[in-house]
């Protein structure tokens, strides 16, 4: 055997051996998924996250090619789920429904949490939800008449939250930062849910609210509220007549909510790919818009880079506005 | 004039769309089927003693989680109203109540079993307990928009002085000692703080553990509490041979023993004003089942012609019985429904799986899920028809499942409680929080501390405390807010005729109180 063609023998096999290691690499990311997965709720089933989650799996499984289940693990305001999917294989098999609550609005807000915004890899953004200024109706001509009122009153204005570190807390101090007011020349007053505070709105125990669309467009259209502008950068299909934040020069005012598919950290990158592939092709379909339109969300895909950077650029604006204020 | 005839009009048209709408919305086999198998679980756990009511309700919470929201809570009324139902059962064969409402049907009931006539006494008690149902739930389903409206004049500071008295109430209604069962509310006010600040989200008495963080499930609290005490004096007894098998042994019952048409007349009177009594009594929270049996007996006594056979075998006394603690049903509902307060343990676990589907109790329920509301009346007529039916059946079983042995049944119902509990949450850590609150009413049936004061309060205490902060927030943290309005003033007023009354009740000993619901 001549040394020329034990060198080509050596080049030879490592060749067969690199490329039997990148057929196998290649195999792998076709294999995945080759058994059911599990799509974990941080809420409770019956609320909008669930229902996001449950329209997701309901489409998911023909660009998967394998079932989807949606298990609930609510608690701790999403803490609880969370921290199941960072105790689990980072495998792709189990994945969590992220939203925008758990994860940048409550590690933005509460230092003693024990994850934060980065402790799972995100996949791919799936939908948002506009937000809306509502007031009692009749209450206001338009945005600039409640600007004027809101700058010029004795006492600090009461706004209605659906909870602490919601979208509908930090969103009127969005409003007032841009206003160039003081955080404390508003006040929340905290209630449980989104219909907790649009009840005391119509009661009057409030001023005004700021929060999810979906929760109060049936308040909007029978008359009992008004709206007076939305966090969209284009105006909103369903209120046509409703301006954005952009137009009336609050460009700031972007709180929006968010939903998408996430796992847990260091997640294999073809594993991600294989998700946020077929979240994409999932969210494309007639199925999918039709039914998260019912719920009032608007579609939103986002690939795993761009939702990444999405959600730290999030977090980044609530922590600052939550030392702004003083709560952490 | 005209303008309150034209309101009165707009409102049974709006009341009539309205139940149209319900109708639509329940209508479905799925719907229909869940509410016999539901009626007749309830009969079943009715039926046999040492199963209570709530422990049906609580057994069959963990699995309405997967159905729709109307579903789940068809099935939860359906427990309730067989449960109630199924207790005279063995109340009239082995003089043994299934459960407490039942007690005052025991008497007469046991009376005409002894005189071979148990199969009237049986057809009498299922026929009062649906005349007496559909009394209330009728008359509910007309008032209901009513209270709806009044419901919108509850702010935070209302919602605070009405929990307080909710809380007063049943937390001294529900014990033999009215000190005893407010160390137990307080229990379960104290046992409600942990996990997250029901206001500003904060964690406390976490210990930085996120299971605690997100605070004590109701469910496996509620489970732990009920079943495993059950469970324990189950076991400890397993070796007695008692009594009713043996009575069961003897009894024939003749199900060709029907009513007359005399018999039925009579009675018809005795069934409404029941279902009337169940009402009144139903609406306030904390009363309940077994004092509208006693009172609705009481009444129907004082106005029969046969006056002294009530007690050794009287046909009315068993319709005015049976209809005041089933009249109860429906009413309960309304205070859940349009204010957010449960009354009793199971509209307590109805609050519970209300929450768990994401909606709210109170004043917007009615405005935002009407059809649901709805939905849930047309559901309550349908467990009627269904008791009927199921009744029939269990008038001729019920000889047998009195009977069977409960050392056999109880193992079952354990494991089946313990995979409920784990399928709420899909968390391990609740079924710790199950056994410990187990262990932890066992200790307290020791010391004679009752349990439902405690769970009560664990439901009521966040709401007492969100009423409270935010009225204070919502005044810029004047506590005169507290005590201006009028409602408000109400109901500070009735808490402390109410406890004035209950102390002295407990000094004389009236009619029995709630021991269990």
């Amino acid at each position: 055997m001549t040394g020329k063609t034990l060198t080509r023998r050596a080049a030879l096999s490592v060749a067969a051996m690199t490329a039997t290691v990148m057929a196998a690499g290649l195999a792998l990311a076709q294999d995945f998924p080759d058994k059911p997965v599990r799509l974990v709720v941080p809420f409770g089933a019956g609320g909008a996250t669930d229902l996001a989650a449950r329209a997701l799996a309901n489409v998911l499984p023909e660009y998967l090619g394998q079932p989807v289940a949606v298990v609930n693990v609510p608690g701790a305001g999403g803490a609880v789920g969370v921290t199941q999917i960072m105790e689990t294989d980072a495998d792709g098999y189990t994945m969590i429904m992220a939203a925008i609550g758990a994860l940048a609005l409550r590690p933005a807000l509460s230092p003693d949490l024990n994850y934060s915004y980065d402790s799972v890899s995100y996949a791919a953004r799936t939908q948002i939800n506009p937000n809306v200024l509502i007031l009692p109706d009749g209450a206001y001509e338009d945005f600039a008449a409640f600007a004027e009122t809101l700058a010029n009153a004795d006492a600090p204005m009461r706004y209605g939250t659906a909870g602490a570190g919601q979208v509908t807390h930090l969103g009127p101090i969005m409003l007032a930062e841009s206003l160039g007011l003081a955080a404390d020349s508003i006040r929340p007053v905290h209630y449980d849910s989104d219909n907790g505070a649009l009840l005391a709105l119509m009661q009057g125990e409030v001023d005004f609210v700021q929060g999810n669309l979906p929760s109060f467009s049936s308040a909007i259209e029978a008359g009992q509220v008004q709206a007076l502008a939305v966090t969209t950068p284009e105006r909103l299909e369903a209120l046509p007549d409703v301006p954005t934040y952009v137009e009336l020069d609050h460009p700031d005012v972007s709180i929006v909510g968010w939903r998408g598919v996430a796992g847990p950290k260091d997640l294999p990158e073809d594993v991600l790919t294989v998700w946020q592939d077929a979240v994409k092709q999932a969210t494309e379909t007639e199925e999918w818009l039709e039914a998260i339109s019912s719920l009032g969300d608007e579609a939103g895909y986002m690939p795993s880079a761009a939702f990444t950077e999405f959600v730290a650029n999030d977090y980044d604006r609530y922590r600052a506005i939550a030392e702004n204020i003083g709560l952490r | 004039m005209s303008d309150i005839l034209v309101a009165i009009g707009t409102y049974f048209s709006d009341l009539g769309t309205g139940l149209m709408g319900g109708a639509e919305m329940f209508m479905t086999w799925n719907n229909v089927l869940t509410i016999f198998f539901g009626v007749f679980i309830g009969c079943f756990f009715g039926a046999l003693p040492g199963l209570s009511i709530s422990l049906a309700v609580a057994f069959v919470l963990p699995f309405s989680f997967s159905l729709e929201p109307l579903t789940a809570l068809s099935l939860l009324s359906a427990v309730y109203v067989g449960a109630i139902y199924g207790g005279s059962i063995s109340a009239i064969l082995f003089n043994t109540p299934g459960t407490p409402a039942a007690a005052c049907t025991t008497a007469d009931g046991f009376a005409l079993t002894k005189q071979n006539r148990a199969g009237k006494a049986l057809q009498m008690a299922n026929l009062a307990s649906m005349v007496g149902d559909v009394t209330s739930t009728v008359l509910v389903i007309l008032l209901f928009p009513l209270l709806a409206q009044v419901a919108i004049y509850f702010k935070s500071p209302e919602y605070f002085a009405l929990i307080l008295f909710a809380v007063m109430i049943v937390g001294s209604l529900s014990g033999k000692s009215l000190v005893l069962g407010l160390i137990s509310a307080a229990l379960g006010f104290a046992l409600s703080t942990i996990g997250m600040d029901p206001i500003e989200g904060s964690g406390r008495f976490d210990f930085g553990n996120v299971n605690l963080l997100s605070g004590i499930s109701f469910v496996p609290l509620l489970i732990g509490m009920f079943a495993l005490p059950e469970f324990v004096a189950q076991l400890t007894r397993a070796r007695r041979h008692d009594k009713p098998s043996a009575i069961a042994r003897s009894v024939e019952v003749d199900s060709n023993d029907k009513l007359t048409r005399e018999e039925f007349r009579t009675s018809l009177p005795h069934m409404v004003r029941g279902g009337l009594i169940g009402l009144v009594l139903g609406v306030i929270p904390g009363l309940g089942a077994t004092p509208a049996a006693f009172v609705s007996y009481d009444q129907a006594k004082k106005r029969s012609k046969a006056p002294e056979a009530f007690g050794t075998g009287s046909l009315e006394g068993i319709a005015a019985a049976e209809a005041g603690n089933n009249g109860v049903n429906g009413s309960t509902l309304a205070p859940l429904l349009t204010l957010g307060i449960p009354g009793d343990v199971v509209t307590a676990i109805m609050l519970g799986a209300l929450l768990v589907f994401n909606i709210q109790p109170g004043p917007m329920l009615f405005v935002m899920h009407q059809d649901l509301v709805y939905g849930l009346f047309i559901a309550l007529l349908m467990c009627d028809l269904a008791l009927r039916v199921v009744g029939l059946i269990f008038i001729r079983l019920g000889r047998h499942v009195s009977r069977l042995p409960t050392s056999y049944i109880f193992p079952g119902i354990i494991t089946l409680c313990l995979v409920g509990t784990y399928s709420v949450n899909n968390n391990v850590f609740d079924i710790g929080v199950m056994i410990a609150a187990g262990v932890a009413a066992l200790v307290m049936g020791r010391c004679g501390l009752p349990v439902i004061p405690l769970i009560i309060a664990f439901i009521l205490g966040p709401m007492l405390e969100r009423g409270l902060r935010r009225s204070l927030a919502a005044s810029h943290g004047d506590p005169m807010v507290l005590v201006q309005s009028p409602i408000a003033l109400v109901f500070y007023g009735l808490t402390i005729i109410a406890l004035i009354s209950i102390i002295r009740s407990n000094r004389k000993r009236g009619w029995p109180h709630k021991a269990d619901a």
